[in-house]
């Protein structure tokens, strides 16, 4: 492949751009709000957006396959009841606490792929029942009192800044992205992906494994949800339970306002960026004109709707 | 000779025990217990507190435990159950205003006694609600805080989630105070969901866009462990804040003694649990009982910190307990 054509397609998709412009437009409006400019506010906003935004490239990935996971917030609740468990407090403990949180995240995701290929459960379904199951054995397990916590050098990793500017979570964050998009958009596994996604009939009839490569994004999105529940147990430090639990809708909701279709064969890294750090900057702007909760929802669904209005607008007129 | 002696004493005392099992039989009472939601530490202690209470009562009472997991439906599929087991009591704590009205309604015309633990229904259809006043415990901590500003600074508050009578009420029974303060002024109420990252997220944007808070009013705990981080982070002063009784929040509050932080805790103590199952054995036995105990909000100060954090038990306890230091470890042991 010659350079130029790598360019091409570093080249933002249009409804990244399009969610991006709609995150400038919403930073404006959050700035004047708080009557500052401060780059290191808008940071410390991204700083504490990465869990979210972690697990909305997961679900970008399962949603670029045609699927949809619902157990991604029970997933980053049980990783943060495992992690505070395993951890309990000691630094020592850091390699057992991340592999096994690690570890029971990609068996959720092995468990989802499983049925929602082999076993032909449709894909929601399927999640929506491991989601159940986790939080069950999340109850179970600690009998609703969960135990442990994260050792404070640990949460290091989302409250401390490299060089005093870049938040450390930002630049997780970053890289799982460029990993991500790497993975998808340059290597051959990656195209394979994409292609099953989008037309999985034509994709078999090529002779490509796409069972295989659906349970391998199941199995990716899971890892990523346990990553944003380990971020999150960074920012809180403690055990508690169905604390990542808000992720499911609200990665569903950033990644189609990044540009994500429900059809399949989509992965748009930026836009799930963009879409993840709307909605987070949204609820910072609410918290600062001091509106009703149910404010929130409205502005959330209202961002959704003209996301998705500007796309088929765009369809409409190319068409 | 001896031997028939020996065996007449022991067909007596056979037929003494036995009488007197029959005799405790008759005087026991059956009480359901519906434990409303397992799914934080604060419903697990609450329950945990019922069943101690149980056990020191095991001669006069069996309970029947049912299990609702915070789901309305099975809250009422769960009474409907206990008038069919014709219990003598029935303790719930309503997920619902209004949904489980018929179904108690129905317990009462069954003769079943009908309290309530922690949460109350929007009518008359029970016979004894046990539970702080959550006006009272918003009123405790604006107070405390009123009287640190004496009467004059900005401030915040950290709800929980409107349109829930526990968050109203508090921040009703907060807002009357305040009220009466002309040189208070809350700069922003925002609503928290009780959450620490929620708490946390909604300071630190607070703190850039007001570069004067004098003082934190919330209604939870862990809001206000996610408020004083978000004021270390901003490296800003701390100020006083409102807190609770959770011990994640008092052991927090004890490390900050020395650098000037001084806070409050309210209560809403779990050991209602136990204080609801003492009220129904007085309803079983007749003696006329308060329709709404409604019990004086508990609150720690600085100066008794020491007496409730547990430094070696873990953040989910609650120090309003009635447990012992061994049933506590039980639960709680880190």
């Amino acid at each position: 492949m010659s350079a130029n054509a790598y360019l091409v397609r570093m080249k933002p998709a249009p409804a990244s751009l399009r969610a991006v412009v709609l995150l400038v437009l919403l930073l404006a409006a959050f700035f004047v709000s708080a009557r500052v400019f401060s780059p290191l506010l808008l940071l410390d906003n991204i700083r504490q957006a990465a869990p979210l935004g972690v697990v909305v490239l997961g679900q970008a990935l399962v949603l670029m396959m045609g699927r949809l996971d619902l157990s991604v917030g029970a997933t980053a609740s049980m990783a943060n009841i495992v992690l505070c468990a395993t951890f309990n407090g000691d630094m020592a403990n850091l390699v057992p606490a991340l592999a096994l949180t690690l570890g029971a995240g990609a068996l959720v995701g092995l468990a989802n792929g499983i049925m929602a290929t082999k076993l032909k459960i449709p894909a929601f379904l399927a999640t929506l029942a491991t989601s159940m199951i986790v939080a069950g054995l999340v109850v179970f397990f600690t009998g609703g009192s969960p135990r442990g916590a994260v050792p404070a050098q640990f949460r290091a990793v989302t409250e401390a800044w490299l060089f005093g500017i870049v938040p450390w979570s930002a630049l997780i964050w970053l890289v799982l992205l460029i990993g991500l998009m790497l993975l998808v958009h340059y290597t051959m596994l990656g195209r394979k992906m994409i292609l099953s996604g989008a037309n999985l009939v034509a994709a078999r009839h090529s002779g490509i494994p796409s069972d295989g490569l659906i349970v391998l994004s199941f199995v990716l999105c899971s890892l990523l949800a346990a990553t944003g529940g380990i971020l999150l147990s960074a920012i809180t430090g403690m055990a508690s339970i169905g604390v990542g639990n808000g992720f499911t809708l609200d990665s569903i909701a950033a990644a189609v306002i990044g540009g994500a279709l429900f059809s399949g064969g989509v992965f748009l890294p930026l836009g799930a960026m963009a879409g993840a750090l709307i909605l987070f900057v949204v609820q910072s702007l609410l918290y600062l004109l001091a509106l009703p909760p149910a404010a929130k929802f409205i502005v959330q669904g209202g961002i959704i709707v003209l996301a998705l209005a500007l796309a088929s607008f765009r369809k409409g007129r190319s068409s | 000779m001896k031997q028939g002696i020996r065996m007449l004493a022991t067909a007596a005392v056979l037929t003494a025990g036995l009488a007197s099992a029959a005799f405790a039989a008759e005087k026991k009472y059956t009480i359901g217990y519906d434990n409303y939601f397992m799914g934080n530490s604060w419903s697990v202690q609450l329950a945990a507190e019922f069943k101690a209470e149980a056990e020191r009562h095991k001669d006069q009472v069996d309970v029947v435990y049912v299990e609702s997991a915070g789901d309305t439906q099975k809250q009422i599929a769960n009474i409907e159950d206990l008038i069919t087991k014709k219990v003598d009591a029935i303790i719930t704590t309503p997920t619902s205003p209004t949904a489980l009205i018929p179904a108690l309604k129905k317990a009462r015309a069954a003769g079943i006694k009908v309290i309530l633990l922690a949460s109350t229904i929007k009518s008359q259809d029970y016979d004894a609600l046990v539970t702080v006043d959550d006006v009272a415990f918003g009123r405790a901590g604006a107070e405390w805080l009123v009287k640190q500003l004496n009467g004059k600074g900005d401030i915040i508050v950290l709800n929980g989630i409107a349109g829930l009578s526990t968050s109203d009420d508090r921040f009703k029974g907060a807002k009357e105070v305040f009220d009466k303060y002309p040189d208070i002024k809350i700069v922003a109420a925002v609503n928290a969901s009780w959450d620490y990252a929620q708490g946390k997220q909604a300071v630190s944007n607070l703190l850039a866009a007001n570069p004067k808070i004098d003082g934190v009013w919330s209604q939870g705990g862990a809001m206000t462990l996610g408020a004083i981080d978000a004021f270390e982070a901003a490296q800003r002063p701390l100020v006083p804040m409102t807190g609770e009784d959770n011990n994640g929040y008092l052991k927090r509050w004890k490390a900050l003694e020395g650098k000037g932080f001084d806070s409050i805790g309210t209560s809403k103590p779990t050991w209602l649990g136990s204080e609801a199952l003492l009220v129904t054995i007085k309803l079983l036995n007749g003696e006329t009982v308060e329709k709404d105990m409604i019990l004086p909000v508990p609150t720690i100060t600085a100066a008794d910190l020491d007496k409730f954090v547990k430094p070696d038990l873990s953040d989910s306890f609650w120090a309003g307990t009635r447990l012992t230091d061994d049933q506590v470890k039980a639960i709680f042991a880190n």
